[in-house]
């Protein structure tokens, strides 16, 4: 869907981002991940041409960039931003309907888009004939989405979007950002410097440093399989939790008991998608709680309390050593 | 005091009418080009420096600079007015657009808007307050400003302002300053409340904005729709005056229209047709370098003002050979000699001293310096060519006739300061006229004045009797000459029309 090659920035003489190449494919999460001044966000700008490459070409959707001009390639790209840039002047209906204003929509359908976006992401519908000042930061930041998302484009570009929120803003409005229905099948390409953000939120991390790629996989890829030492001391920090939000329980299915140990009272049942982090949460709601784990396609069942789960743990790393 | 309302409603409006014609000119070009550096920042150094280099101008100077360039009325004075508004407003429009959130402009580029359309729909309406609080500030600028305007003969209530300071009336100087003040406060306020308006509506109503000013711009016309045929400048004091405008009216029953002007620019006026016709003194130099004539006085509405030098007795005492010596002169310069001297100085730009001695050895009255010791006679004299010529020669003629020294102290702005020199023992005389010493110094009653007519010999005699009783001060013998009030027009216009005196004009005008 979406395809750089070779492409450069220089800002004078100083090299931002130096010959990066990757794909992102159809209704993939890709997360550009990596400390301040690393390239992520140059990158990204240069996909929609907010920024213009120096070298180097990049198509959307089969498309090189430049064949187009860039307000075209630009309304059928959503962009949100860290700090949500909603128009202080406009309502938060009038901010919506701003992409499909341009593409001269009938006013009907965009009133229905509306209403319909609002919902799916959760906001009330009262707060249409509201101001931006008049809401929430986190509402804020629906809104912006709500906005990137009017114009049902095929792809959508997130710099940083909740960099902005509080800590407990985040973490809610970040889970919620995984279930959405409204950005299911569409391609997404996000910027952030969170490590826990770039796990909970991508299928692909990008983890970049100094205008290079340094390494590209999923989560586990990058903990278990790091390439070199940079990669190693990234993750270095927050190393357990990050490793149990990136593990699944179907990762350790094998390792697991397929009868219980003993007859507690209580079980509660879950799917083999959860991450490791997740199953210790739902352990930690009572005491003396076990997991029964069903598989959703062959129906099989393990169990799970919590040294199983930090043995199945054990052996993955152990296993990514050898 | 009716004519005078019908009057400042006059200026009222074309001080409005000045404001916004000038304002919304401004406005026309400032906000572009405000708009322009906000995008093309290299600019934006030169521009903001000149136009706030043409705020410090003082405003006279700028109005003055117009003169050569536009000549008199409206045209100069709303140029000059629009130089002057621009700063405020190309400044706030710079000032507002860039300082609209970057991150909003940012996410419209992001949402495919282009540079007109995000112009359009974020950057004016973002920045519209900090636009119109420019526009409110250039528009009590203007109104101030504006007062200024009468000095060329624009118009407005600076007609009272400049009348009021020159005749020394308050009432008439408050009678122009309130409106103005008034009017400042008035527009100050209604733009506020527009700048306090929410922007959102704004948005449908904005269309009002520039039709209520060129509403307001068309104030200007309005007085000109009971025109007449010819347009007469006058002095503020000359229109103040009962020997001058008001005797016009009330005597001659003229019906002009006028302006007030300065008398810096009034002549050179006249002379590019401009003005049809003007006040000022009949020995005027520039009479004869503008090729204009005087009309008579047939009804002698202005009384004689003949030249002679009022001395203080004392003195007078002390060197009684002074009085022969400086009566040497009289009757030597007649009308048109005074003109011609007049003429040396004020445009062929000779010194007074020059002109004074080339006139004395001419008529043979020159004598080289005695430089003797035996005391010292202080002259004065008022701010003008006469004075100074005249100043000159009575210098000459005491240094080369005695053993006087002479110390001159010219240049006393008016009659007032000049003669409360004299009364104060600063000067110990000057050369004055019959006709201001009848009716400023004196302020002789109109019963009086109007017994004593015309008649030089009469006036001569009553101001020498009443000056020696009140003042002890006496009136040497007249120079010869009479510098009257005079209106005077084209010389060519006088003759192509057979104007030789105002009643003359006058049937001119009332004939349809």
């Amino acid at each position: 869907m979406i395809s750089l090659n070779n492409v450069v920035k220089k800002f004078g003489n100083t090299i931002a981002v130096d010959d990066i190449s990757f794909n992102v494919s159809e209704g993939e999460n890709m997360v550009l991940l990596g400390t301040s001044g690393c390239g992520k966000t140059t990158t990204l700008r240069m996909i929609n041409r907010l920024i213009e490459a120096s070298s180097g070409s990049i198509s959307v959707a089969g498309e090189n960039i430049k064949d187009i001009s860039p307000e075209d390639l630009r309304k059928n790209i959503g962009y949100v931003l860290q700090y949500n840039g909603l128009f202080p002047h406009y309502t938060i209906a009038e901010n919506i309907a701003i992409v499909p204003e341009l593409l001269k929509w009938p006013k009907q359908k965009i009133k229905n888009r509306t209403l319909d976006l609002v919902e799916q992401l959760h906001l009330s519908s009262n707060f249409l004939s509201l101001y931006p000042h008049q809401l929430s930061g986190g509402q804020q930041q629906r809104v912006g989405l709500a906005r990137a998302l009017a114009a049902d484009p095929p792809v959508l570009l997130m710099d940083e979007p909740f960099g902005a929120l509080d800590a407990i803003t985040r973490s809610s409005v970040t889970k919620e950002f995984s279930t959405l229905q409204a950005l299911k099948n569409k391609t997404i390409v996000l910027v952030t410097h969170d490590i826990q953000e770039a796990f909970e939120m991508g299928d692909t991390i990008l983890l970049m440093d100094k205008g290079k790629i340094v390494q590209k996989g999923r989560p586990v890829d990058l903990l278990f399989h790091p390439q070199n030492n940079f990669v190693v001391d990234f993750f270095s920090s927050k190393k357990m939790q990050l490793e149990l939000n990136a593990v699944l329980l179907k990762d350790i299915w094998y390792g697991l008991p397929a009868l219980q140990r003993r007859v507690l009272e209580n079980t509660i049942e879950t799917d083999e998608n959860k991450s490791l982090w997740e199953a210790l949460e739902i352990l930690n709601v009572k005491k003396d709680t076990s997991l029964l784990i069903k598989d959703s396609s062959s129906g099989e069942t393990r169990f799970a309390g919590y040294d199983s789960l930090f043995a199945g743990l054990e052996a993955i790393k152990q296993f990514s050593h050898e | 005091m009716k004519e005078q309302s019908g009057k400042i409603l006059d200026q009222l409006l074309q001080h409005i009418g000045l404001t916004f014609i000038s304002l919304l000119i401004a406005v026309i070009i400032g906000v572009p080009l405000g708009i322009f550096i906000a995008r093309n920042k290299r600019f934006s150094a030169p521009v903001l420096g000149l136009t706030g280099i043409l705020q410090t101008i003082p405003s006279i100077a700028l109005l003055g600079f117009m003169i050569p360039l536009l000549g008199i009325g409206p045209v100069p004075a709303i140029v000059a007015l629009f130089l002057y508004a621009l700063l405020p407003i190309v400044r706030n429009t710079f000032t507002g657009i860039t300082g609209v959130d970057a991150t909003v402009i940012e996410s419209a580029r992001g949402m495919g808007m282009n540079s007109g359309q995000i112009l359009r729909k974020v950057e004016l309406p973002l920045s519209m307050p900090v636009i119109l609080a420019g526009i409110r500030t250039a528009t009590v600028i203007n109104v101030g400003v504006a007062t200024l305007a009468s000095y060329i003969g624009a118009g407005g209530l600076g007609e009272f302002i400049f009348g009021g300071i020159a005749l020394n009336n308050t009432n008439m100087i408050l009678a122009g300053a309130i409106p103005a003040a008034l009017l400042a406060i008035t527009f100050d306020f209604i733009l506020s409340k527009i700048q306090k308006m929410d922007l959102r509506k704004l948005k449908s109503g904005f269309w009002l904005l520039p039709v209520c000013m060129v509403f307001l711009s068309s104030f200007y016309l309005l007085p000109d729709f009971y025109r007449s045929k010819m347009l007469a400048g006058f002095t503020p004091e000359f229109m103040g005056r009962k020997d001058g405008y008001l005797g016009l009216k009330n005597v001659y029953k003229l019906n002009i229209r006028t302006v007030v002007i300065s008398d810096a620019v009034m002549y050179k006026a006249a002379y590019e047709k401009k003005l049809d016709v003007i006040s000022g003194y009949s020995t005027d130099g520039r009479l004869k370098a503008f090729n204009l004539i005087t009309l008579k006085d047939d009804k002698g509405i202005f009384p004689p003002y003949y030249a002679a030098p009022v001395i203080r007795k004392d003195i007078l005492r002390k060197f009684p050979e002074l009085e022969n010596v400086m009566n040497q002169l009289a009757g030597h310069i007649n009308d048109s000699i005074m003109t011609e001297l007049n003429y040396r100085v004020d445009y062929l730009k000779q010194s007074p001293e020059k002109v004074a001695k080339d006139f004395l050895v001419e008529q043979s009255l020159y004598k080289e310096p005695v430089n003797g010791n035996e005391g010292t006679i202080r002259i004065g004299s008022k701010i003008f060519g006469e004075q100074y010529i005249l100043a000159a020669m009575y210098s000459m003629l005491i240094k080369g006739n005695s053993g006087l020294n002479v110390e001159t102290k010219t240049g006393l702005g008016g009659t007032k300061i000049c003669f409360d020199a004299l009364t104060n023992d600063q000067i110990d005389m000057y050369p004055e006229y019959t006709g201001t010493g009848l009716l400023v110094i004196l302020q002789t009653p109109d019963s009086i004045v109007e017994k004593l007519g015309s008649n030089e010999q009469d006036v001569y005699n009553y101001v020498r009797k009443a000056f020696l009783e009140k003042y002890n001060l006496d009136w040497l013998k007249p120079i010869g000459f009479n510098n009257a009030y005079a209106l005077m027009m084209r010389k060519s216009q006088a003759e192509k029309l057979g104007i030789k005196s105002i009643s003359d004009l006058r049937n001119y005008l009332n004939k349809k």
